[in-house]
């Protein structure tokens, strides 16, 4: 049962609640979540502190030497709808589209989708892909860790218990760089994801570099399948080579049968999507 | 089990201040309906999937019963009540009635608060937007078609008013 929740006005306010209450609070932000969490009876928290009053956890800006800022109060539509986001991170929108539905979009915190770490968070695999990190903060200050270390199991991550993140950062793209995030369903919205991948890569001179492929859905983890960008770099691009790449991914992929599909099914189709993110990344 | 309702929270809704004392993890849902009376705003899944319970928070279409309602406070909400003027439907809650867009009720006060912060923020919306807007606003009566052609109704009358 909740006996209170706190509305702090700063991030340091925020962690000294934290730290005061640790193993006894959850972090609240747009609340998508963690209220159908606490409502179910899943989560028990005594304490829950709401991030919402914290003015700066709502930047969201970009510049080419600092690359894409997101604070962590920053909505999945506000992401969506923003012109630096549009014009250079465009996989970001896409993948924020196929996520849940407007007024859910409207509320959810696209930090939130990472920190909650459902093995199927639909934003995991395109931010992995683009080699983003978060920052972390807690009694000690600042610390950033890469989203490859971040996802540690089913719901865990990185974060300790009197630690919040307070912004994610992706590295500006660079020139002929393009990604893009595939995400199977069988509904066109309010779904959660039975495979996703994202692939990004830089072309020039018909060569692919600087490529990552990231996986959600079939694994305890969304995670980087090394073997799938080397299948891919320093090649053409090419239909053989997505394929070869697309034989890598489902290889490691480690799916489970659950209510939406079999392991079976999802690592065939890990193959198909990881060829068809390839190719989509490197039109771009 | 049910904690007590010991925290006071003042809410703007409908241009109205409301202050009152809630649980700490009471819903907006709830605190709306049970507290407040304004009993427009349905719960239907309870878990933010149906949309029933769509109302505007600061101009934006969201679940009430994902908000907790003390979280709520310093924001403009508006719920269907809302959007009556002067004892007057609004050009959206018309046209569902003129168009024959309302079956048992019980989705349409989402479809409305949905496709009312779509049309303000997208006055000529095609037919893929409008969909795409009530993506979130499940219809269990076979709704869907005359819902879609009550929010071009409601888009067209709003138009055509200027």
């Amino acid at each position: 049962m909740v006996k209170e929740l706190f509305r702090p006005a700063g991030k340091e306010e925020a962690v000294a609640l934290l730290t005061e209450h640790q193993g006894k609070a959850k972090v609240l932000a747009g609340g998508t979540d963690l209220v159908v969490l606490l409502r179910a009876g899943k989560v028990t928290p005594e304490i829950v502190v709401s991030l919402n009053r914290i003015d700066e956890l709502r930047s969201l800006s970009f510049n080419p030497d600092d690359g894409l800022r997101i604070g962590a109060l920053v909505t999945h539509s506000e992401l969506i709808e923003n012109d630096d986001v549009r014009a250079r991170y465009p996989v970001l929108v896409e993948t924020g589209k196929t996520i849940a539905g407007p007024p859910v979009r409207n509320a959810a915190s696209v930090a939130g989708n990472l920190c909650h770490a459902a093995p199927s968070a639909d934003f995991a695999p395109p931010f992995l892909a683009l080699d983003a990190s978060v920052v972390l903060f807690g009694p000690g200050g600042e610390r950033t860790v890469p989203l490859n270390e971040f996802f540690l199991g089913p719901n865990q991550t990185a974060l300790a218990g009197d630690e919040i993140l307070t912004e994610i950062r992706v590295p500006t793209p660079t020139e002929g760089s393009g990604a893009n995030y595939q995400k199977l369903g069988i509904r066109s919205a309010m779904e959660i994801a039975m495979v996703g991948v994202a692939a990004s890569m830089t072309v020039n001179n018909e060569t692919c570099s600087m490529v990552r492929v990231a996986l959600g859905a079939v694994a305890p983890t969304p995670f980087l399948v090394k073997s799938a960008a080397a299948a891919v770099e320093g090649n053409a691009p090419s239909a053989e080579v997505f394929a070869r790449a697309g034989e890598a991914a489902a290889a490691e992929s480690k799916p489970i049968d659950d209510i939406r599909a079999s392991g079976t099914y999802r690592r065939k189709m890990v193959a198909v999507l990881t060829r068809r993110a390839l190719a989509q990344a490197s039109s771009r | 089990m049910k904690g007590e309702a010991g925290m006071e929270c003042t809410l703007n809704v409908n241009g109205r201040t409301h202050t009152l004392l809630v649980r700490p993890d009471e819903t907006l849902l709830d605190a709306l309906r049970d507290r407040l009376h304004l009993t427009g705003t349905k719960e239907g899944c309870g878990e933010g999937d149906c949309g029933a319970c769509t109302l505007q928070v600061d101009g934006r279409a969201v679940n009430a019963c994902l908000l907790l309602a003390a979280d709520a406070e310093g924001r403009d909400i508006r719920t269907v009540e809302g959007l009556v003027q002067d004892g007057d439907l609004n050009p959206v809650q018309e046209a569902f009635v003129d168009s024959g867009g309302i079956q048992c009720g019980f989705c349409i006060p989402g479809m409305i608060m949905s496709a009312d912060a779509l049309l303000r923020s997208n006055p000529d919306p095609s037919d893929q937007e409008i969909q795409e807007a009530l993506a979130g606003n499940l219809c269990r009566c076979t709704g869907y078609i005359k819902i879609f052609q009550s929010v071009r109704a409601a888009a067209e009358a709003m138009a055509g008013s200027k």
